[in-house]
């Protein structure tokens, strides 16, 4: 049964990555131009995330989640990771124009240059957060980067929106099942950030709070040991 | 940047696949792009050209794989390490290259991709190749460690984002010359910096040969609590235990299993099983070994020798034997070949009380000896096959000439000890190194002995006989070309005595290019050397 369950995911993945292809070719087709195909390709690149996030977090409940911590150069892996959010970004209305703007600021990390962690694992869960505040702001979002004071490394994302309910705030160990949210990518940023450890004990971990841009929104902070 | 100047390599066994990604690189402009489908295609292009860029994917089919490839070109130096190479991978292989521990591509790439983010990644590979270009020169199949560490040095003090690949270089590069202290140092002051696992396993490598072995198995425990995938840390503890525990270092390769099952680590978990004298885990071991590679490329005449074993042990003769046949259908037909199955085949048919058969094997395997030049493990298995046969003689005349080739091999040596071991003559095996060792150096000494009391012609001569006796022995090479010199020092330049001492030094280089003597010896030749005399490429 387990077995099945990862099987299934995967092939689900699969699937949605050749669903990926075809609407690529299908925008191609129609001169890049269609914004339900661009609604389409956000929609499958955010279950395409759920998967990984669920497969995730089936395996670390399994005990065989595999992590590759690496060194990663923070300017290559926030420029990725930009650029994929890009390519995957929903339209906030019917016009297709986009009313959000992302404020990055990634000074900090040429200095840090490069950091140990699991470039795949933490690129989702950045992913999700992202997403989320996209989905939540009212116009800004303020997404950076920048050294932990006492060791580690840092990702903070913030919103301009109403920020986390308080029932999620609360329940700081365990994500809860909201109207809007099942707290999946919630559940599996902990879980990863947990798993990145030293060996002298320090571990990752999430911190949420309601002080984005100084008013109430929703800020996600991701710290790395 | 400017790929229509750089000579790729593609390899994949999906013609489809190849036909995609030819077409993206082509997007991007690298156009000069050769292809191969299997392990063995791509090895004879690369032997026969010089390529820039490698682009292989994880799944090589017929159960060999990238990983695989991708260590034995770097292993062989078939692929210099300015040769960049791309491993592109499904998810499932992406967690067996990512955890990969010695060889690591310069880069991985998920599939699907597209021509851009293939474009962004071939970009950043080549311009760290191009960064690191003034230190990789210098790692070619010939180190040249002098000149690799002050270009590490060199590209440290400009301070670019490369320093951290960098300071890792320069950390594999002193310890690989037993700069234990500094070594060290240098790990400690990553590690202040940050936390990484290689700086974590580099530290634990440094102390152990600062002689601290207690210290680096806690710090390699503790590390793989915080990387619990990380392969390097578990060879590394592998390795450390080996010597004093081997019950606990087979647990350890167990464990590095479940990470990542490759060849090399069931190979490893085989050896140490026999050795503990399971012999179930030693047979499903090695039977993966022979199994998983259907192409021959991976396995060796030891992967089915071990096999062998491991059934013979069960009293499996029939397993066995086949194992032995089933060798011939793999390997090439060489006398070495010949010899391995032979002696194996002895040590079978002894165990099944088959003494006529036992015999005739072990003659063909002796023949085989005496004809051709043999490898050191073929070498053994004959040695074995002699004892199984009741010729201790015979087997310790074989051991005798190794130990003495290969004084300073612990490998080697411990190979050895597994031989008496096997044979039951534990004791016997610990007495014979014993008195090979001391023999040795006996011989060194009573050399300089001659030497310092004026009778250096017949120091000379006794080094020289050993040195000639013995191409593997790194020490007696150096001591005698030493010997050579200090005649050159004293009675002035002979070009004949000049070439005598470049040939020792160069044979002790290929036998141990890292023996502490050996930088000494060089500096010597080079001061004593005419203008005209060969240079040593040291």
């Amino acid at each position: 049964m387990e077995i099945l369950l990862a099987a299934a995911i995967h092939d689900a993945k699969n699937a949605l990555n050749s669903l990926g292809v075809w609407l690529d070719k299908a925008q191609q087709e129609c001169g890049g131009q269609s914004s339900s195909l661009i609604q389409a390709k956000a929609v499958t690149a955010t279950i395409s995330g759920q998967l990984v996030e669920l497969l995730a977090l089936y395996r670390a409940g399994e005990g065989n989640l595999r992590m590759a911590v690496e060194d990663q150069y923070l300017e290559d892996f926030l420029a990725d990771l930009m650029s994929e959010l890009a390519s995957t970004r929903p339209m906030d209305d019917a016009d297709g124009v986009s009313v959000q703007s992302i404020a990055t600021d990634f000074a900090a990390a040429k200095d840090i240059g490069a950091w140990a962690f699991d470039a795949y694992l933490v690129k989702f869960v950045l992913l999700d957060g992202l997403r989320n505040a996209l989905r939540h702001a009212r116009q800004q979002i303020r997404f950076s980067v920048a050294a932990e004071p006492g060791g580690g490394i840092r990702f903070d994302i913030a919103d301009d929106g109403a920020g986390y309910p308080d029932e999620i705030l609360r329940a700081e160990s365990t994500a809860k099942m909201t109207p809007e949210s099942s707290g999946l990518g919630l559940s599996f940023a902990r879980v990863i950030a947990e798993r990145h450890a030293t060996p002298a004990g320090r571990h990752g971990r999430v911190d949420l709070a309601n002080d984005g841009f100084g008013k109430g929104g929703a800020r996600l902070s991701l710290i790395l040991p | 940047m400017d790929l229509r100047e750089k000579f790729g390599l593609l390899i994949d066994d999906m013609p489809s696949m190849r036909t995609t990604v030819r077409m993206q690189l082509s997007t991007i402009g690298l156009e000069k792009c050769d292809q191969a489908s299997t392990v063995k295609e791509a090895i004879d292009k690369l032997n026969a050209k010089h390529y820039d860029l490698i682009v292989c994917d994880y799944n090589l089919g017929k159960g060999t794989d990238g990983q695989q490839f991708l260590e034995l070109v770097r292993r062989k130096h078939i692929l210099p390490m300015t040769t960049a190479f791309l491993m592109i991978t499904g998810e499932t292989g992406y967690q067996q290259v990512s955890t990969a521990a010695e060889y690591s591509p310069d880069d991985y790439l998920l599939k699907p991709f597209t021509a851009d983010t293939l474009g962004t990644r071939l970009g950043r590979i080549f311009d760290k190749k191009e960064a690191l270009q003034p230190v990789y020169k210098h790692l070619g199949a010939k180190v040249d460690y002098t000149s690799a560490l002050a270009a590490c040095d060199e590209l440290i003090a400009k301070k670019s984002r490369y320093t951290l690949e960098v300071l890792r270089i320069k950390g594999d590069l002193l310890l690989a010359k037993g700069r234990a202290t500094e070594a060290l140092a240098l790990y400690e002051s990553v590690l202040q910096e940050r936390a990484t696992p290689w700086a974590e396993v580099g530290k634990a490598l440094a102390l152990i040969a600062y002689g601290n072995p207690d210290e680096a198995r806690s710090l390699l425990e503790q590390a793989l609590v915080a990387y619990p995938n990380y392969l390097a840390a578990y060879d590394a503890l592998a390795d450390l235990l080996v010597k004093t525990d081997k019950f606990a270092a087979q647990q350890v390769v167990d464990q590095a299993l479940h990470v990542a099952s490759t060849t090399q680590r069931q190979r490893e978990l085989g050896a140490l099983a026999l050795a503990n004298k399971d012999y179930e885990r030693a047979e499903g071991a090695f039977r993966f070994a022979v199994e998983r590679d259907r192409t021959g490329f991976f396995k060796s005449h030891d992967d089915y020798a071990g096999l062998a074993r491991s059934c013979v042990e069960q009293d499996k003769v029939q397993d066995a034997l086949a194992a032995v046949k089933d060798m011939a259908t793999h390997f090439q037909r060489t006398p070495e070949l010949a010899a391995r199955q032979a002696a194996l085949e002895s040590q079978v048919y002894v165990r099944a009380g088959d003494e006529k058969n036992a015999k005739a094997a072990l003659l063909r395997a002796q023949a085989a000896q005496k004809s051709s030049k043999l490898d050191i493990n073929t070498m053994l298995e004959i040695a074995q096959a002699c004892f199984a046969n009741g010729q201790p003689d015979e087997a310790k005349k074989i051991i005798e000439d190794v130990a003495e080739n290969y004084q300073e091999d612990e490998k080697v040596l411990d190979s050895i000890r597994t031989v008496f071991e096997v044979a039951g003559l534990e004791d016997e095996g610990a007495l014979l190194l014993d008195d090979t060792k001391k023999r040795m150096i006996r011989l060194n000494n009573e050399a300089v002995a001659l030497a310092k009391s004026g009778e250096l012609d017949k120091a000379i001569m006794m080094l020289v006989e050993a040195a000639d006796r013995l191409p593997n022995n790194a020490q007696v090479a150096i001591n005698a070309a030493q010997a050579v010199l200090m005649r050159v020092q004293t009675g002035g330049v002979d070009m004949t005595q000049i070439t005598q001492a470049h040939r020792y030094i160069t044979q002790a280089i290929k036998a141990n290019p890292l023996h502490p003597k050996l930088d000494p010896v060089v500096a010597f030749y080079r001061k004593l050397a005419p203008p005209g005399a060969r240079p040593l490429e040291a």
